[in-house]
């Protein structure tokens, strides 16, 4: 017969009550923490799952954050951008008002002066900075990325920064590029042959120009070419404007003929005999009569010069690519010389890299018309630019177009973030979290197990022989 | 026969009734008295005494003797399992505390990985910004302090252990000899044949309490004294002890001593602890400390290749320093892979950019790095010989870089964005090239070899003699290039893409170069273009690469003309674009209507011309290294060349503190641009990535792997005491069965001799009685 001892009963009762205690009180402090997993043993296989919700919580975190900074980047070139689409509205309303045929020299004057303005604003916008690094320089951010040269041969616009784009995690697996390089902003890199505007003959040359927007390119008189064999011609002090090899005859000892023109009437002493093909194309002598040999030939030489005189370029009148340097920005234009028959300016377009500031630069010289082109011409020059604007303009506002996307986008972004945050938050809870209701009938079922054991480990407890011995 | 018979055997039964009561008494008292066995008092009939007749008559009842009720088998079951008991409460003390020191999932490495990683994604936003790169350097600050405080904790709790020994050996020492004093006491007492009960009980109390501590093993002598065992050895031996001792071992480690002999403690308490240490806490030291030196390497494996936010380095000392292992006194002449670094270096190559900071050029420069026949002062020595940068070994062994002024040097993959600095392909300089690359069979004539360089009129002779190669018949471009350039001065030789190159010094459309052979017609063996080559002005061809590497290789790319002509002039003008094995994967369109615009080459790079006359009569060459790890052989990370972290340990792991100092040498860039943010990105791809390093894990799923596993083996120890701790309460409550106290049983026992004492003492009335009449009759 099994024997039972007030001994057993006492500690049989402390056990239970004690166990049924532990799973209480461990019940109650998940459901007042409302957390079931406080430490790796609590359940070490949701423990497996909950490390890589939380990190992933964690990321997801940090890519909202990223989303928010990089909005506010994208803002600040928003910002810029709109800056600069409205410079472009003004700068066309100038330009229609520039190229009216009323227009008198000072008031294009003082249009030119604005326009000088708007060009420094475009080139603030462009070197737009958030937090003091420049927005529009790649990753180059720490230089103004656009810099506006300018001496007397013109003005350009150098860009200091890289192609580089700053991207950042806005989701797992999902990056945004925060900025746009200003090059491709503010700069046009779709070039498309150059070409001469202008009287000269000048045509392009073969080779690479490198030159941006437009230029004027001087074709200027370089002096007589006379052969040692010649006696008696020398440059005249007057205007000479027709250039290239010429042929002379002498009918008679004062009748000069040039390249079979007709006979002009010369003197000795007379130090400036305008000797014309055509009205237009003229050569300015100094002549010694008689000059021998009575017929031969010498040259009118050119020079030309992109950067209004500081460096030019002797011209041999055959060449299809002869280089010509600007010395300010260190562009070149190749040109062909072997139709080159008259002095004068010719104004350069490359095509297909008007910009933003090319257009302004170009539009402001036109304006300011340093080289005395006819009402006319700079009207037609200025309705021709309305082009180029537009195509400035359009470019900017691709760009906005693309970061207003890219703000869309992120706005999408976020909302998925948002949404997975939530999702992962959820599976977070569902692996962490005390599941409320359950853990309360649990802890129902083990309280009234608790109260149970209680009362009747009373009632044991109590009882033994003694209560009925008198 | 005589009423005093009578008298006597009354006597006898109130004794033994008032025994009875006194037992019952004694166990009621003791009901719950640990250890107590409960007491029987045995009775018999005493011997008969024979009358006439042949009959026995009783003489009543006599005591035997007053017993413990005890099952010696289960006492000894009950030991064991008191052990069991203790080193599962022990070990699962002790993994908690454990737990405890990790403190996940709310507060420990896994957050500060998080936040490192996190900060660096935040510094991806604006990479120039001081205060968020002071956040990323701060956040791996964190990251290293949270991992040395685990550590640290560990270590207290291993070397906790020895002093928790020691007083444990000093528990059982006291009880083994409180063992031996009731071994002496139980001895005397018994020696007249009785059982001292309670002495017994108190030792077996004892008995228990070493088992707690340690596995004990019980021998009951016939003269009633316990010996105890203790893994063989004799801990008490009736009234003598012999004490157990506590040593560190050279590890660190507790063990346990008896008569200078270590012995093997397998449970209770101290077994627990003495395995612990042995397994678990060590397993998971080292589990930490695999990744933090892994997390070290890998961080700096990115780091050291990367650019600061200040650009391009005007000087680094390496933060590790080799070892003098060789014992010779001096530092750095030892082979690499011989220094005792922490870390290994590799067969590799080591890739060197110096950056002139007035034109931001670079030069990049390729060292072989061969850990098994290289030393640092060689590898230092390579360095130096690179113009503008010197390098040297510190008395500390360690590595010293400085550029040259107006210098800088790094070790990033970057592209060189204008690589013919030197002036190989129509620049302005005039040049002339070999047809093909290394190697160049120069024995056919006799040494010395001669030929003349014709820079703009003035000659110079080159002699190339025998002793300037390693064998003639396989001369390399460096080789040629170092012999050339000792006899040049108006032109300077160079390795491009293995081929090789002289170019002259001067530049401009009236620069002229011409080679001719001399003695033994080298340039011929060499297959030289010999000329005469003409410069250019204004700088002739400028090459510029724009995009970004994106292969996994390293290599190079080698662009060579098609044939002679003008860039944007001449039609039909190409440019071959070769692989450094010489295979042709493009070809350039750079003939008339080429408009400099940008050419795509291939894996996100191109390449763009100006306006110029390039030369493939003339062997025109340049090369573009293509570099996705520029530091194949780990030689900067081991070093700790421009290291992020410093340590290889979880110890010992540290942010490097030049970063601590100056966030700015933060490296999260791969160019020299201000906003470049190229490393972060290097830096986040770590997270995502299974590494070999790591166990093909991410470091993140490393690292939870240790929690969940230390998660388990608590959950696992928890399990255990459960388990343990119910066998022992089955294991008592037989105990308890047998020898325990039911007071039901002692309240009926003292009913039953309350009432053999009533009866008793009604039979001697009786006898009185009886004896009274017999008085009175004779009266």
């Amino acid at each position: 017969m099994t024997r039972i001892t007030q001994g057993m009963l006492y500690r049989q009762s402390l056990m239970d009550i004690r166990n049924n205690l532990l799973g209480s009180t461990r019940l109650q402090s998940q459901i007042a923490s409302g957390i079931r997993v406080n430490r790796p043993s609590d359940d070490p296989t949701a423990m497996l799952r909950i490390l890589p919700l939380k990190n992933e919580l964690r990321s997801l975190e940090q890519s909202l954050d990223n989303i928010d900074l990089a909005r506010e980047t994208l803002n600040t070139g928003t910002a810029a951008l709109e800056d600069a689409s409205s410079i472009m509205q003004r700068v066309r309303e100038l330009t229609v008002q520039g190229a009216n045929g009323t227009m008198s020299d000072s008031d294009r004057q003082s249009i030119a002066q604005e326009i000088d303005q708007i060009l420094g604003q475009m080139v603030s916008v462009a070197n737009s900075a958030r937090a003091g690094r420049y927005i529009f320089g790649g990753t180059v951010s720490d230089v103004p990325p656009f810099e506006l040269r300018e001496d007397a041969g013109g003005a350009s616009v150098v860009y200091n920064g890289n192609d580089r784009t700053l991207s950042v995690d806005i989701a797992p697996g999902v990056d945004t590029e925060l900025n746009i390089p200003g090059d491709d902003v503010f700069q046009n890199h779709s070039r498309a042959g150059t070409t001469f505007r202008g009287d000269t003959g000048l045509q392009s040359g073969a080779g690479i120009d490198t030159g941006v927007g437009a230029d004027n390119l001087v074709v200027a008189f370089g002096g007589l070419n006379v052969p040692g064999s010649v006696t008696g011609i020398a440059a005249g002090s007057g205007t000479t404007n027709a250039l290239g090899p010429m042929n002379y005859t002498f009918t008679a000892p004062d009748q000069l003929s040039i390249n079979g023109g007709p006979n002009i009437t010369v003197s000795t002493g007379d130090n400036d005999v305008q000797v014309g093909t055509d009205p237009s194309s003229t050569i300015s002598l100094n002549l010694t009569l008689p000059i021998s040999p009575t017929s031969g030939s010498f040259t009118s030489t050119a020079t030309l010069s992109l950067d209004g005189g500081a460096t030019s370029t002797a011209v041999d009148f055959t060449q299809n690519n002869l280089v010509v340097n600007d010395s300010l920005d260190g562009s070149v234009v190749n040109v062909d010389v072997s139709s080159l028959t008259s002095t004068g300016t010719e104004r350069v377009r490359y095509e297909g890299t008007f910009d933003a500031f090319s257009t302004l630069i170009s539009i402001r010289d036109i304006l300011a018309n340093d080289d005395g082109l006819r009402q006319q011409e700079v009207s037609e020059l200025l309705t021709e630019s309305l082009g180029d604007i537009d195509a400035a303009h359009e470019q900017i506002l691709t760009s906005l177009r693309n970061l207003g996307f890219r703000t869309e986008n992120m706005d999408l972004v976020q909302n998925r973030v948002d949404g997975m945050r939530i999702g992962t938050t959820d599976a977070l809870s569902i692996e962490r979290d005390t599941d409320i209701v359950e853990a309360i009938v649990e802890f129902n079922q083990r309280d009234s197990l608790y109260q149970a054991s209680l009362r009747v480990s009373a009632q044991i407890v109590q009882t033994s022989l003694l209560n009925f011995l008198r | 026969m005589g009423f005093g018979f009578g008298l006597g055997a009354g006597l006898k039964a109130l004794n033994a009734a008032r025994l009875g009561i006194q037992t019952a008494g004694h166990n009621v008292s003791n009901a719950n008295t640990p250890g107590f066995s409960r007491q029987r008092l045995s009775l018999m009939s005493a011997v008969p005494f024979s009358i006439q007749g042949g009959m026995q008559l009783g003489t009543g009842v006599d005591v035997g003797n007053i017993s413990r009720i005890v099952d010696d088998s289960l006492a000894s079951r009950i030991n064991f399992q008191i052990g069991m008991v203790a080193s599962a409460n022990f070990d699962y003390r002790r993994l908690s505390e454990i737990e405890g020191v990790f403190g996940e999932p709310d507060a420990g490495l896994s957050e500060g990985l998080a936040s490192m990683f996190g900060s660096f994604s935040q510094l991806q936003t604006d990479p120039a910004d001081r205060s968020l790169r002071g956040g990323a350097v701060q956040s791996a600050d964190m990251l290293a302090d949270a991992m040395n405080l685990i550590s640290q904790r560990l270590g207290q709790m291993e070397s906790n252990s020895i002093a928790e020994a020691q007083a444990q050996v000093q528990e059982l020492n006291d009880k083994a000899r409180q063992i031996s004093v009731l071994n002496g006491q139980i001895a005397s007492l018994e020696s007249n044949g009785s059982t001292a009960n309670d002495l017994r009980d108190q030792r077996d109390l004892l008995a228990q309490e070493l088992s707690e501590i340690a596995n004990v093993r019980t021998l009951e002598r016939d003269t009633g004294s316990l010996d105890i065992l203790v893994g063989g050895h004799l801990l008490v031996a009736g009234d003598r002890t012999s004490p157990l001792a506590v040593r560190e071992t050279a590890t660190g480690q507790p063990e346990i001593l008896a008569a200078n002999a270590p012995i093997d403690i397998t449970s209770g308490s101290l077994g627990a602890l003495l395995s612990q240490e042995g397994s678990n806490l060590s397993t998971l030291t080292n589990r930490l400390d695999s990744l933090a030196r892994n997390l070290a390497l890998e961080f700096n494996r990115i780091h050291s290749t990367g650019i600061a936010g200040s650009g391009p380095f005007q000087n680094l000392t390496a933060s590790i320093g080799v070892m003098d292992t060789d014992n010779d006194g001096m530092r750095g002449d030892e082979l690499l892979n011989a220094t005792g670094l922490p870390f290994d270096i590799v067969d590799g190559e080591l890739y060197v950019n110096i950056t002139d900071r007035a034109t931001d050029d670079i030069e990049r420069h390729r060292i072989e790095i061969d850990p098994r026949s290289m030393t640092l002062n060689d590898l230092a020595a390579e360095l130096s010989s690179i113009d503008n940068l010197s390098a040297s070994v510190d008395p500390t062994g360690k590595l010293r870089i400085q550029a040259a002024s107006g210098y800088g040097f790094d070790f990033s993959p970057r592209l060189d964005t204008r690589p013919d600095t030197f002036g190989s392909f129509g620049s302005g300089f005039p040049s002339l090239g070999s047809a093909a690359g290394e190697p160049f069979d120069l024995s056919g004539a006799a040494f010395p070899q001669t030929f003349n360089v014709d820079v703009d009129g003035s000659v110079e002779t080159v002699t190339l003699n025998a002793a300037d190669f390693t064998a003639t018949s396989a001369v390399t471009t460096d080789e040629l290039v170092a012999a050339i350039n000792d006899d040049l001065t108006n032109a300077t030789a160079r390795n491009v893409g293995d081929r090789l190159v002289i170019r002259s010094n001067s530049a401009g459309s009236s620069a002229t170069l011409t080679l001719s052979n001399g003695v033994g017609a080298p340039l011929t063996s060499i297959g030289m273009a010999t000329g005469p080559a003409n410069g250019q002005d204004n700088g002739g061809v400028q090459v510029e690469v724009t995009g970004q590497y994106n292969g996994s290789e390293n290599g190079a790319l080698r662009f060579i003309p098609d044939r002679d002509g003008e860039i944007g002039v001449t039609s039909d003008l190409t440019v071959g674009v070769f692989d450094q094995d010489g295979t042709r994967i493009g070809t350039l369109d750079v003939g008339a209507g080429y408009d400099g615009k940008e050419l795509e080459v291939a894996d996100g790079i191109s390449v763009s011309f100006t306006q110029g006359t390039i030369n493939a009569s003339n062997n025109n060459v340049f090369e573009l290294e293509t570099l996705a790890d520029s530091d194949t052989s780990d030689v900067l990370a081991v070093l700790g060349v421009n290291a992020m972290f410093v340590g290889d340990s979880a110890g010992t792991l540290a942010v490097n503190q030049d970063l601590l100092d100056n966030p700015d040498l933060f490296a999260g860039a791969t160019s020299s641009a201000a906003g470049d943010g190229g490393n972060l990105d290097r830096f986040m791809q770590l997270r995502d990535e299974a590494l070999a390093s790591f166990g093909d894990n991410t470091i993140e799923n490393f690292y939870g792997n240790i929690v969940t596993t230390l998660g388990f083996d608590v959950s696992a120890a928890e399990t255990t005491v459960l388990a343990e701790e119910s066998l022992m309460t089955s294991l008592e409550q037989q105990r308890e069965q047998i020898s325990g106290v039911n007071i039901d049983e002692e309240m009926v026992d003292l009913v039953k001799h309350q009432q053999a004492y009533e009866a008793a003492a009604r039979f001697v009335n009786t006898v009185q009685e009886l004896t009274t009449t017999l008085i009175n009759l004779g009266r």
